[in-house]
């Protein structure tokens, strides 16, 4: 719990919380929506970057992913809908950078294991976002729960764990050599000129 | 927010200090979710078009009219669908609309409505600088403001990126409109790599800008005299504190 708040003390983490918030809301508009059910359900392809920063940056990417999407919102739907929005995206990425550390903790190489527990953990952190997106739609009477959380749900789950796959394969490595990544298990990534 | 919907005119809405625009903006959320009847919602729709008027936002209503109408017509057949109740109003196999269905789905879509033009209302008086000194004087942690802020600059540059990368791609056929849903999902990794790569690039030289010109996150921000509460200000807060406990009362009485 600790993590969470200690990033906002470090200058190398509140510009990687700019970033992961930057590149979310970013990609919103740039990267179309697939649409299943046209005006009802779509893909959006930006749903990666909260599992795949949780996974990389740690608790930074958590708090990034939720003022991403209120950035986002701020794009023409805001609403008190957007402070669901904000703590869904804030678990949505949370969930999947404390069960990808608690299961991974050698080098990753996505193996057939790492996958697997990656396509998990992408399912898991999509529910919760979900749940918490879902529920609260529904209180304020916006949309009813049933028809807002499956397509959330779906839409989270396919997005982070197909183009998740594939990025992290692509990046990790290449983020490793910056010296940015999310290590819980290794050195401290905090800096004492950071203070 | 100020590239998309903040238009910089010299209205009495614009003049007035973040710290209205933001309370404002919360109290009309809080009397969307508080309001129930139709009459209550519609009264309050009808004070924010005449709010666009006066503030001469009007061109943004115009330019998200058709998105939002969208989307209260949405709700509105979601809830018709999705209410129940007692009584069965009509039935068709299994679609079944329930008693009072009809007015509770258009209250529901009104609800909606009055929260989005809320927060449109809000973007096209306030810019990013204001929302920033609005949040610091409203005691927001620095850090957390400046997260803010900062994410708002460089999404422009993002986006500007992404669009050149999405072009880029086209032009090497790498098509994303074909195709099953999966294969569309693959095809969006050569789009998303080359933008988080350039991020990470981004955020290395700031991290290193930021050091050098002394940046720390326990910094303090002084807004003394640039923001302060004038009349027009206080007599705003006062008639949205007297509408405030006016829905309050009518809830409780009703």
């Amino acid at each position: 719990m600790k993590e969470l708040f200690d990033v906002w003390g470090h200058t190398r983490q509140i510009v990687i919380i700019a970033l992961t918030a930057a590149i979310y809301a970013g990609m919103l508009i740039p990267f179309k929506a697939i649409p299943i059910v046209p005006g009802l359900t779509e893909l959006r392809p930006a749903n990666v970057i909260p599992v795949l920063f949780g996974i990389l940056f740690g608790p930074a990417a958590a708090w990034g992913s939720a003022i991403g999407n209120l950035i986002a919102d701020f794009f023409g739907t805001l609403s008190p809908a957007s402070a669901f929005g904000f703590v869904g995206n804030f678990f949505f990425s949370y969930t999947a950078c404390k069960l990808w550390h608690i299961f991974i903790k050698d080098a990753v190489t996505m193996n057939f294991r790492q996958t697997g527990i990656f396509i998990l953990i992408s399912i898991a952190a999509s529910l919760v976002c979900a749940l918490v997106v879902g529920f609260g739609v529904q209180i304020l009477g916006m949309a009813p729960f049933k028809v807002l959380f499956p397509i959330i749900f779906i839409n989270n789950s396919l997005m982070s764990s197909i183009l998740g796959i594939i990025l992290i394969k692509l990046l990790y490595k290449r983020i490793e050599r910056t010296g940015l990544l999310y290590t819980p298990h290794r050195a401290p990534v905090f800096h004492d000129y950071d203070r | 927010m100020s590239v998309f919907f903040f238009i910089n005119q010299d209205s009495l809405a614009h003049r007035l200090d973040p710290r209205v625009k933001i309370t404002g903006l919360i109290l009309f959320c809080i009397l969307a979710v508080a309001g129930e009847s139709l009459s209550q919602l519609g009264l309050m729709l009808a004070v924010l078009l005449s709010l666009f008027l006066l503030s001469g936002s009007g061109r943004n209503l115009k330019k998200m009219a058709g998105f939002f109408m969208l989307i209260a017509a949405m709700t509105f057949v979601m809830w018709l669908l999705f209410y129940r109740s007692e009584e069965t109003l009509w039935a068709w196999g299994n679609l079944v609309i329930y008693s009072g269905a009809a007015s509770h789905a258009a209250s529901m879509s009104l609800r909606f409505l009055n929260m989005l033009l809320s927060g449109l209302l809000f973007l096209s008086i306030t810019s990013i600088e204001d929302f920033y000194g609005g949040m610091i004087i409203m005691k927001a942690p620095y850090p957390f403001a400046f997260a803010v802020s900062l994410s708002f600059r460089l999404v422009m540059v993002f986006m500007s990126n992404a669009f050149t990368i999405v072009e880029a791609q086209k032009v090497r056929g790498n098509d994303i409109t074909k195709g099953g849903v999966i294969k569309r999902i693959k095809a969006y990794a050569p789009l998303i790599a080359p933008l988080i790569l350039t991020g990470i690039k981004k955020a290395e030289t700031l991290i290193l800008a930021l050091e050098s010109k002394g940046f720390s996150p326990q910094n303090k921000m002084d807004f003394t005299g640039k923001y302060h509460l004038r009349t027009l200000d206080k007599w705003c807060l006062c008639i949205m504190l007297l509408a405030g406990i006016a829905a309050v009362l009518v809830k409780i009485l009703r």
